[in-house]
């Protein structure tokens, strides 16, 4: 409170002493149906958030369950392992063979020279899988304690058992699939045998060819901003200026941010992918009106209401009311997106990537006001559908960082097919919108 | 609390939409009143906030334009003005005719005692812009209650 106030401030203050106006009628009828609207529609909100997260829920949890390390298999191998002498002497006789072509990952039995027998370091016990996990590179084994070290880079450990499957690969493929897993983490050391190659053999590179996975999960983040592109509806030209819906133009934009996506995606084939999942989108609209000088001075008609008691409008050459509106409104969608993607390699990491995406979306929530262009008054922004369709179109790159995950970006354009305006609505919107969409994908199979 | 939403809307409509609203976040902000005693400050507080900020989104950024200080104005001498007992129901049809930004102003000021500050931050405006539109108010309001007076 401030002092020394003059005492006009007393006097107006003074005369509102004893004021008590009537309270307008149904004012607690209103309250009350406003109150479970308002109940209604935070409901909705988490009902929305809750399918989302469960949406994003399953998606990471099926992200680590394709994801866990393979320990039942290793599991099996320990517990079928056990010490056979009778294994072991026949893994000893055992020949390691090496094709003149092995630095180009190709074994033949037509041009097999043999290689100094196998020096044993550990006992051999038997197996009884072929699994290519019994594989471990020289960099494994140092970085196990338990191992011996002084191991050259032309030794390999390898079970007994491989050394008689090593003899019988005879195509890239068998060859590349047997070293596919070389740097397997969980080996058994103690079911290993030292091999020893000659000093000219390396062990060869493990194959760079990646294997295409059909599954995968995608989210994904789009910013998008346009301007509105307003249509008068036919029969409400008359009363709707085109200098207003210019102005409209102009003055009014729609700013769709932030718009997250979870889908689920799976690939025809190299280059065409389908997928879909959840998306959920905020779409803002700024307006800002200045009606007043929008009209040429030539204009004269439509003074008397129209059926439905508004007045059309029409210019005043700028002689009228001024006609300012400002405000601001927000739209909250849930959608549903069924997307086609076309990608093509450019090289190793990187790809050309595209899409084309229909969505269904839900209008969960509007909030602020809006303008009711029949009478210029401020109005609750409730004249929107409950549902529309849109579509959108993005273009750009990918690159793959490693066998699961991919990265990308892409340029876009997206707007509603369906007017977001219910069919009264003196105008419809169908804004295109331009903007710049992020997404990751995580191989899951 | 129908009569602060009276005076600080343009018309009767108006006002019952501020009131509706008000009301309508006061059952929802309830749980935050720790001093049931002060329930009636705080509902006040409620309405004239919502009042003051309604005015600010509608406008969407500073629009009150920096105005020049009337110096007769700010003298704020009324020393002349009649001190007889005023009908509120005319005075709030005066207030009502004042232009938008004077209403809140005045209404915030001189009959609810916030101080130039906080009605600053509500309406996102500079004290030295509502301190010129208060003392504008005053002169409209002490300009109508002389005519009002001579009249008699």
């Amino acid at each position: 409170m401030e002092e020394n106030r003059p005492n006009i401030d007393q006097l107006i203050q003074s005369s509102f002493d004893s004021f008590e106006p009537q309270l307008p009628n149904g004012i607690w009828n209103n309250i009350d149906d406003q109150l479970n609207q308002k109940d209604l529609a935070k409901r909705k909100v988490i009902f929305g958030w809750s399918s989302v997260a469960a949406v994003v829920i399953i998606g990471l949890s099926g992200m680590l369950f394709f994801n866990m390390p393979d320990n039942a298999s290793v599991g099996i191998i320990n517990e079928n392992s056990s010490i056979n002498n009778e294994s072991h002497s026949k893994s000893t006789n055992n020949k390691i063979t090496q094709n003149s072509n092995l630095e180009n990952g190709l074994l033949s039995n037509s041009e097999n020279k043999e290689l100094s027998g196998p020096k044993i370091s550990n006992s051999v016990k038997s197996r009884s899988t072929n699994s290519p996990n019994n594989f471990i590179t020289k960099s494994t084994l140092h970085n196990n304690k338990s191992l011996n070290s002084g191991l050259s880079n032309s030794e390999i450990l390898v079970k007994s058992e491989e050394v008689d499957l090593i003899s019988e690969l005879k195509s890239e493929a068998d060859y590349n699939y047997f070293f596919e897993d070389l740097t397997s983490k969980d080996l058994e050391l103690t079911n290993t045998t030292i091999l020893q190659l000659p000093a000219s053999s390396q062990i060869p590179q493990k194959p760079t060819k990646q294997k295409r996975s059909i599954w995968a999960f995608e989210v994904g983040y789009d910013q998008n901003q346009t301007a509105i592109n307003y249509a008068v509806e036919a029969q409400l030209s008359q009363y709707v200026h085109k200098n207003f819906i210019n102005r409209m133009k102009q003055s009014e934009f729609a700013l769709a941010a932030p718009q997250l996506h979870l889908v689920l995606r799976y690939q025809l084939n190299p280059n065409w992918s389908v997928s879909t999942g959840l998306g959920y989108s905020q779409t803002r609209i700024s307006q800002n009106f200045n009606f007043q000088d929008s009209t040429p001075v030539s204009l004269a008609q439509g003074n008397e209401a129209d059926i439905n008691g508004n007045y059309p409008i029409f210019g005043y050459a700028g002689l009228g009311i001024p006609v300012l509106y400002s405000g601001n409104q927000t739209i909250s969608m849930i959608s549903v997106p069924v997307n086609l993607g076309y990608q093509k390699p450019i090289n190793k990491t990187w790809s050309f990537s595209s899409e084309l995406s229909l969505r269904y979306n839900k209008i969960t929530t509007t909030a602020g006001k809006t303008l009711d262009y029949h009478d210029l008054s401020l109005i609750d922004g409730l004249d929107y559908r409950g549902q529309i369709w849109s579509a959108k179109m993005s273009v750009g790159a990918e690159k793959r960082v490693s066998l699961r995950d991919i990265w990308g970006v892409r340029l876009n354009t997206q707007g509603a097919l369906t007017p977001f305006n219910t069919v009264n609505s003196p105008v419809s919107n169908r804004g295109w919108s331009l903007g710049m969409s992020v997404f990751y994908r995580y191989s899951i199979w | 609390m129908y009569g602060h939403c009276l005076r600080y809307a343009g018309n009767v409509e108006e006002a019952q939409d501020v009131l509706q609203d008000g009301f309508i976040k006061v059952f929802e902000k309830i749980s935050s009143l720790k001093d049931a005693n002060s329930l009636e400050g705080w509902m006040s507080r409620i309405f004239i906030n919502l009042a003051l900020s309604n005015y600010r989104k509608r406008k969407a950024g500073p629009d009150l334009i920096e105005m020049e200080p009337l110096q007769e104005v700010l003298t704020d001498k009324d020393d002349d003005i009649p001190q007889d007992e005023l009908d509120p129901k005319l005075v709030l049809q005066q207030i009502q005719k004042l232009p938008e930004k004077y209403r809140l102003v005045l209404n915030a000021f001189a009959i609810d005692g916030l101080s130039h500050k906080e009605i600053a931050s509500l309406l996102d405006t500079t004290e030295s812009n509502t301190k010129s539109i208060l003392s504008r108010a005053r002169k409209i309001m002490r300009d109508w209650l002389n005519k009002k007076d001579n009249k008699k």
